[in-house]
Protein backbone atom coordinates (compact mmCIF):
# COMPACT_ATOMS: atom_id res chain seq x y z
CA UNK A 1 0.00 0.00 0.00
CA UNK A 2 1.57 3.58 -1.04
CA UNK A 3 0.34 6.53 1.11
CA UNK A 4 -0.06 9.95 -0.70
CA UNK A 5 -1.35 13.43 -0.60
CA UNK A 6 -4.22 13.86 -3.62
CA UNK A 7 -5.17 17.24 -3.74
CA UNK A 8 -4.63 17.85 -0.29
CA UNK A 9 -6.51 14.53 0.94
CA UNK A 10 -4.37 11.73 2.33
CA UNK A 11 -4.79 9.10 -0.08
CA UNK A 12 -3.90 5.10 0.28
CA UNK A 13 -3.02 3.31 -2.91
CA UNK A 14 -3.21 -0.48 -3.03
CA UNK A 15 -1.87 -1.00 -6.75
CA UNK A 16 1.36 -2.25 -6.73
CA UNK A 17 4.40 -0.24 -6.95
CA UNK A 18 4.77 -0.17 -10.29
CA UNK A 19 1.40 0.62 -11.09
CA UNK A 20 1.81 4.27 -13.39
CA UNK A 21 0.35 7.17 -11.01
CA UNK A 22 -2.11 7.98 -13.93
CA UNK A 23 -3.85 4.13 -13.35
CA UNK A 24 -4.25 4.77 -9.81
CA UNK A 25 -5.61 8.42 -9.89
CA UNK A 26 -8.40 7.74 -12.97
CA UNK A 27 -8.75 3.54 -12.00
CA UNK A 28 -8.46 2.93 -8.40
CA UNK A 29 -9.45 6.62 -7.45
CA UNK A 30 -11.46 7.62 -9.90
CA UNK A 31 -10.45 11.25 -10.79
CA UNK A 32 -10.79 11.12 -14.67
CA UNK A 33 -9.23 14.90 -15.24
CA UNK A 34 -6.51 13.68 -16.16
CA UNK A 35 -5.98 12.06 -19.32
CA UNK A 36 -4.08 8.87 -20.90
CA UNK A 37 -2.46 10.29 -24.38
CA UNK A 38 0.50 8.26 -25.73
CA UNK A 39 0.83 5.95 -22.24
CA UNK A 40 4.92 6.72 -22.86
CA UNK A 41 5.44 10.15 -21.48
CA UNK A 42 6.02 12.07 -24.81
CA UNK A 43 2.61 14.07 -25.16
CA UNK A 44 1.69 15.41 -21.96
CA UNK A 45 -2.28 14.64 -21.44
CA UNK A 46 -1.29 12.63 -18.30
CA UNK A 47 0.83 15.74 -16.74
CA UNK A 48 -0.31 16.22 -13.11
CA UNK A 49 2.15 18.31 -10.43
CA UNK A 50 3.82 15.95 -8.21
CA UNK A 51 6.00 18.46 -4.75
CA UNK A 52 4.32 20.77 -7.03
CA UNK A 53 6.01 20.08 -10.54
CA UNK A 54 4.64 19.12 -13.63
CA UNK A 55 5.30 15.04 -14.33
CA UNK A 56 3.94 13.10 -16.66
CA UNK A 57 1.86 10.35 -14.26
CA UNK A 58 1.70 7.47 -16.89
CA UNK A 59 5.26 6.81 -16.66
CA UNK A 60 5.92 7.85 -12.85
CA UNK A 61 5.76 4.68 -10.63
CA UNK A 62 3.61 4.63 -7.73
CA UNK A 63 5.99 3.37 -5.28
CA UNK A 64 7.95 6.82 -6.67
CA UNK A 65 5.87 8.95 -5.28
CA UNK A 66 5.17 7.78 -1.76
CA UNK A 67 4.42 10.63 0.46
CA UNK A 68 4.74 13.01 -2.05
CA UNK A 69 1.83 15.49 -2.38
CA UNK A 70 -0.30 15.09 -5.74
CA UNK A 71 -2.24 17.28 -7.79
CA UNK A 72 -4.50 16.78 -10.42
CA UNK A 73 -6.54 19.60 -12.72
CA UNK A 74 -9.30 18.83 -10.50
CA UNK A 75 -7.37 20.28 -7.26
CA UNK A 76 -5.27 22.61 -9.37
CA UNK A 77 -7.60 25.26 -7.59
CA UNK A 78 -10.37 24.98 -4.89
CA UNK A 79 -12.60 26.52 -7.28
CA UNK A 80 -11.38 26.02 -10.52
CA UNK A 81 -10.34 29.88 -11.17
CA UNK A 82 -6.38 29.25 -11.42
CA UNK A 83 -5.81 32.50 -13.75
CA UNK A 84 -4.48 29.63 -15.97
CA UNK A 85 -8.62 27.86 -16.58
CA UNK A 86 -10.11 31.34 -16.25
CA UNK A 87 -8.08 32.53 -19.39
CA UNK A 88 -8.73 29.26 -21.01
CA UNK A 89 -12.50 30.01 -20.57
CA UNK A 90 -12.07 33.50 -21.42
CA UNK A 91 -10.32 32.62 -24.68
CA UNK A 92 -11.70 29.12 -25.44
CA UNK A 93 -8.85 27.73 -26.17
CA UNK A 94 -9.88 23.75 -26.21
CA UNK A 95 -11.64 22.25 -28.96
CA UNK A 96 -11.65 18.46 -28.33
CA UNK A 97 -10.60 19.52 -24.60
CA UNK A 98 -9.03 16.05 -24.19
CA UNK A 99 -4.92 17.49 -24.05
CA UNK A 100 -6.13 20.26 -21.86
CA UNK A 101 -5.70 19.36 -18.62
CA UNK A 102 -2.34 18.35 -18.99
CA UNK A 103 -1.74 21.51 -21.02
CA UNK A 104 -3.07 23.51 -18.33
CA UNK A 105 -0.91 21.97 -15.25
CA UNK A 106 2.28 22.57 -17.61
CA UNK A 107 1.71 26.08 -17.92
CA UNK A 108 1.09 26.26 -14.18
CA UNK A 109 4.54 24.80 -13.70
CA UNK A 110 5.89 27.23 -16.32
CA UNK A 111 4.46 30.18 -15.03
CA UNK A 112 5.51 29.24 -11.37
CA UNK A 113 9.29 28.92 -13.19
CA UNK A 114 8.97 32.07 -15.46
CA UNK A 115 6.26 34.55 -14.63
CA UNK A 116 7.18 36.75 -17.52
CA UNK A 117 7.66 34.24 -19.53
CA UNK A 118 9.20 34.67 -23.37
CA UNK A 119 7.64 33.03 -26.53
CA UNK A 120 10.63 30.86 -26.31
CA UNK A 121 10.17 29.89 -22.77
CA UNK A 122 6.29 29.29 -23.89
CA UNK A 123 7.56 27.30 -26.88
CA UNK A 124 10.60 24.55 -25.14
CA UNK A 125 8.25 24.12 -21.49
CA UNK A 126 4.74 23.40 -24.25
CA UNK A 127 7.04 21.35 -26.53
CA UNK A 128 6.05 18.04 -24.78
CA UNK A 129 2.45 18.82 -24.37
CA UNK A 130 0.71 17.77 -27.85
CA UNK A 131 -2.64 18.77 -29.23
CA UNK A 132 -4.24 17.41 -32.10
CA UNK A 133 -6.50 20.17 -32.49
CA UNK A 134 -3.68 22.59 -32.95
CA UNK A 135 -5.22 24.99 -30.42
CA UNK A 136 -1.12 26.17 -29.76
CA UNK A 137 -1.85 29.79 -30.76
CA UNK A 138 -4.48 29.91 -28.26
CA UNK A 139 -2.79 28.00 -25.39
CA UNK A 140 0.00 30.70 -25.91
CA UNK A 141 -2.46 33.48 -25.73
CA UNK A 142 -4.25 32.55 -22.52
CA UNK A 143 -0.36 32.08 -21.21
CA UNK A 144 0.56 34.88 -21.55
CA UNK A 145 -3.01 36.36 -20.45
CA UNK A 146 -2.67 34.49 -17.23
CA UNK A 147 0.69 35.72 -16.82
CA UNK A 148 -0.08 39.25 -17.17
CA UNK A 149 -2.47 38.68 -14.34
CA UNK A 150 -0.61 36.92 -12.14
CA UNK A 151 2.10 39.76 -12.27
CA UNK A 152 -0.59 41.86 -10.96
CA UNK A 153 -0.70 43.75 -14.27
CA UNK A 154 -3.59 44.99 -16.08
CA UNK A 155 -5.07 42.43 -18.82
CA UNK A 156 -6.01 44.30 -21.61
CA UNK B 1 25.67 21.68 -59.74
CA UNK B 2 26.35 25.11 -60.39
CA UNK B 3 26.52 27.45 -57.68
CA UNK B 4 23.55 29.54 -58.39
CA UNK B 5 21.70 26.53 -57.93
CA UNK B 6 23.04 24.91 -55.08
CA UNK B 7 22.70 28.39 -53.21
CA UNK B 8 19.18 28.30 -54.44
CA UNK B 9 18.28 24.88 -52.96
CA UNK B 10 20.31 25.58 -49.90
CA UNK B 11 18.20 28.36 -48.98
CA UNK B 12 15.25 26.75 -50.61
CA UNK B 13 13.53 25.39 -46.78
CA UNK B 14 14.10 28.95 -45.21
CA UNK B 15 11.32 29.77 -43.96
CA UNK B 16 9.59 26.24 -43.70
CA UNK B 17 10.38 26.93 -39.55
CA UNK B 18 11.40 22.79 -39.11
CA UNK B 19 15.11 21.56 -39.00
CA UNK B 20 14.70 18.02 -39.10
CA UNK B 21 17.27 17.15 -36.29
CA UNK B 22 15.93 14.35 -34.79
CA UNK B 23 17.94 14.04 -31.99
CA UNK B 24 17.07 17.64 -30.49
CA UNK B 25 13.73 16.26 -31.83
CA UNK B 26 13.65 13.65 -29.25
CA UNK B 27 15.06 15.62 -26.23
CA UNK B 28 12.60 18.32 -27.00
CA UNK B 29 9.48 15.39 -26.52
CA UNK B 30 10.81 14.24 -23.84
CA UNK B 31 13.01 16.11 -21.16
CA UNK B 32 13.15 20.04 -22.67
CA UNK B 33 9.77 20.51 -20.58
CA UNK B 34 11.75 19.74 -17.43
CA UNK B 35 15.06 20.75 -18.23
CA UNK B 36 14.95 24.22 -20.03
CA UNK B 37 16.42 26.94 -18.39
CA UNK B 38 16.62 30.77 -19.69
CA UNK B 39 17.48 33.79 -18.38
CA UNK B 40 20.65 34.68 -15.95
CA UNK B 41 20.63 31.84 -13.61
CA UNK B 42 19.59 28.25 -13.83
CA UNK B 43 16.98 27.55 -11.68
CA UNK B 44 17.61 24.77 -9.40
CA UNK B 45 13.76 23.42 -9.68
CA UNK B 46 15.11 22.64 -13.53
CA UNK B 47 18.58 20.71 -13.62
CA UNK B 48 20.70 22.00 -15.64
CA UNK B 49 21.58 18.93 -17.51
CA UNK B 50 24.96 21.15 -19.11
CA UNK B 51 25.96 21.39 -15.38
CA UNK B 52 24.87 17.98 -14.42
CA UNK B 53 27.27 15.20 -13.82
CA UNK B 54 26.11 12.63 -15.45
CA UNK B 55 26.51 13.89 -18.63
CA UNK B 56 30.16 14.83 -18.04
CA UNK B 57 31.38 11.20 -16.45
CA UNK B 58 33.85 9.50 -18.04
CA UNK B 59 31.41 6.52 -18.70
CA UNK B 60 27.03 7.25 -19.17
CA UNK B 61 25.76 4.36 -17.02
CA UNK B 62 24.52 7.31 -14.61
CA UNK B 63 22.95 8.73 -17.39
CA UNK B 64 21.21 5.37 -18.45
CA UNK B 65 20.08 4.68 -14.72
CA UNK B 66 18.44 8.08 -14.26
CA UNK B 67 16.38 8.10 -17.79
CA UNK B 68 15.30 4.29 -17.22
CA UNK B 69 14.08 4.45 -13.98
CA UNK B 70 14.00 8.06 -13.18
CA UNK B 71 14.05 9.41 -9.78
CA UNK B 72 11.48 9.11 -6.79
CA UNK B 73 10.56 12.05 -4.75
CA UNK B 74 12.49 10.55 -1.57
CA UNK B 75 15.90 10.20 -3.89
CA UNK B 76 17.67 13.18 -4.72
CA UNK B 77 16.83 16.86 -4.78
CA UNK B 78 14.08 17.34 -2.78
CA UNK B 79 10.33 18.61 -4.42
CA UNK B 80 12.39 16.77 -7.34
CA UNK B 81 11.22 13.85 -9.45
CA UNK B 82 11.74 12.16 -12.61
CA UNK B 83 9.37 9.49 -14.49
CA UNK B 84 10.79 6.37 -15.83
CA UNK B 85 11.41 6.12 -19.32
CA UNK B 86 12.11 2.09 -19.19
CA UNK B 87 8.83 1.38 -20.59
CA UNK B 88 8.64 4.49 -23.04
CA UNK B 89 12.47 4.60 -24.78
CA UNK B 90 14.00 2.13 -26.95
CA UNK B 91 17.91 1.20 -25.95
CA UNK B 92 18.42 2.94 -29.50
CA UNK B 93 16.61 5.66 -28.14
CA UNK B 94 18.09 6.50 -25.05
CA UNK B 95 21.45 5.81 -26.56
CA UNK B 96 20.91 8.79 -28.91
CA UNK B 97 19.85 11.35 -26.36
CA UNK B 98 22.96 10.90 -24.40
CA UNK B 99 25.22 10.96 -27.77
CA UNK B 100 23.17 14.16 -28.54
CA UNK B 101 23.26 15.49 -24.79
CA UNK B 102 26.94 14.39 -24.35
CA UNK B 103 27.71 16.49 -28.01
CA UNK B 104 25.58 19.45 -27.50
CA UNK B 105 26.13 19.84 -23.94
CA UNK B 106 29.76 18.96 -22.93
CA UNK B 107 33.07 19.42 -25.00
CA UNK B 108 34.15 15.82 -23.82
CA UNK B 109 34.98 13.10 -25.87
CA UNK B 110 32.01 10.65 -26.72
CA UNK B 111 30.67 8.00 -25.35
CA UNK B 112 31.34 4.87 -27.31
CA UNK B 113 29.03 1.37 -27.63
CA UNK B 114 25.94 3.13 -25.91
CA UNK B 115 23.23 1.29 -27.44
CA UNK B 116 24.92 -2.19 -25.73
CA UNK B 117 25.41 -0.07 -22.35
CA UNK B 118 21.58 0.86 -21.89
CA UNK B 119 20.90 -2.51 -23.30
CA UNK B 120 22.96 -3.75 -20.26
CA UNK B 121 21.88 -1.27 -17.84
CA UNK B 122 18.42 -2.31 -18.45
CA UNK B 123 18.86 -6.03 -17.71
CA UNK B 124 20.57 -5.17 -14.44
CA UNK B 125 17.78 -3.37 -13.46
CA UNK B 126 14.84 -5.87 -14.51
CA UNK B 127 16.81 -8.13 -12.51
CA UNK B 128 17.45 -5.70 -9.58
CA UNK B 129 13.53 -5.71 -9.33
Amino acid sequence: MTTFNLNGRSVSAHSPNDAPLLWVIRDEIGLTGTKFGCGIGLCGACTVHVDGRATRSCITPLGAIAGAKVTTIEGLDPEGRHPLQVAWTELQVPQCGYCQSGQIMQAATLLKDFPNPTDQDISAVMAGSLCRCMTYIRIRKAIKLAATRMRGGSAQ
Amino acid sequence: MDSITREALENSPLGSGQEFDPDANLYAAACMACHYNAGTVPLASRPELALNTALTLPEPTNFIQVVLRGIGTAEGAAGLSMPAYASSLTDGDVARLAAYLRRTRTKLPVWTGLEGKVSAVRKELAASN
